[in-house]
């Protein structure tokens, strides 16, 4: 599901969007710093602060991300399921450190810590037409 | 009603910006679409976002008249980020003396990607035109800029 071709997709050089959906049907869009590539069913992304975004998808398992190659600007959607929460680990010490790589680099160090690594399970992947 | 903008929203609107659009398919699963520009009205009635025809497809087959939509738009320096809420107001094919507009704000996203070490022609990649705007009858603005409490309600 997920191919060689859309890691580079996945190693926070750009932020990606996640949208979930409430219980009223209300959708939530947000930027996130990290989609990590698990393998190739499933990706995490990393829990710093994305409150609404959380309660929507414990609420209901749904969630779409989107990523973009930051090298040529490919880009794809990935609908998600969600499977799981994971404070510790070799996940979650991997993606520390590639947050602390991007929070170092955005400046961001005193903001973006890494509070779970949340693992989902991608249902479905579509490219982005832009063209 | 329109929603009175305060500084902090005036500040990431007129600030280097990019943007998703988003609504949910009839499976519940959050359909979404990049922007390359927007306006609105000050007061705050109706936002409208610039999107990549093609793939905004995507969204537009979702709206109907009590379709919900959320707007995202984030500073690309700061991450000052603010989230739009509302309803499908109407959208339609960008021309004339509004794609000139349109162009401008592309012409930014140019500057905006040059931030994250994106050159003008790889960007260029990205075709905008033609282009389709899609209309939202603002209800809500929310922070969303990264931070603990990342999601509180402003108006």
């Amino acid at each position: 599901m997920i191919t060689e071709e859309m890691i580079p997709g996945m190693q926070g050089a750009l932020p990606s969007a996640l949208a979930t959906v409430d219980e009223s049907g209300t959708p939530n869009v947000s930027y996130i710093s990290q989609v990590f590539y698990v393998d190739d069913r499933h990706v995490a992304l990393s829990n710093q602060f994305f409150n609404k975004s959380l309660r929507n998808i414990t609420s209901n398992g749904i969630a779409t991300v989107n990523i973009v190659r930051p090298d040529n600007l490919k880009s794809w959607y990935l609908e998600l399921k969600y499977k799981e929460s994971k404070t510790d680990g070799e996940l979650f010490e991997n993606m520390k450190m590639q947050l602390d790589a991007i929070a170092s680099m955005s400046g961001m160090e005193d903001v973006f810590k890494l509070h779970a690594s949340e693992i989902f399970e991608v249902v479905k992947v579509d490219e982005v037409i832009m063209s | 009603m329109a929603i009175i903008l305060n500084d902090f929203v005036k500040e990431v609107l007129t600030s280097p910006c990019y943007g998703f659009v988003c609504t949910i398919n009839e499976s519940n699963q959050p359909v979404m679409t990049r922007f390359f520009g927007f306006k609105y009205d000050d007061p705050l009635e109706t936002l409208t976002v610039y999107t990549f025809k093609k793939d905004a497809q995507r969204v537009i087959d979702e709206l109907s008249d009590s379709a919900k939509l959320a707007a995202t738009v984030s500073n690309a320096m700061d991450f000052k980020t603010i989230q739009f809420k509302g309803t499908y107001q109407r959208h339609y094919d960008v021309a004339d003396e509004e794609m000139n507009y349109a162009r401008e704000c592309n012409a930014k996203q140019v500057e905006i990607m040059a931030m994250f070490g994106i050159s003008k022609e790889v960007f260029a990649s990205w075709h905008f035109e033609p282009s389709v705007a899609i209309s939202i009858n603002v209800e809500e603005i929310f922070d969303q800029t990264p931070k603990v409490n990342a999601g509180n309600k402003i108006n």
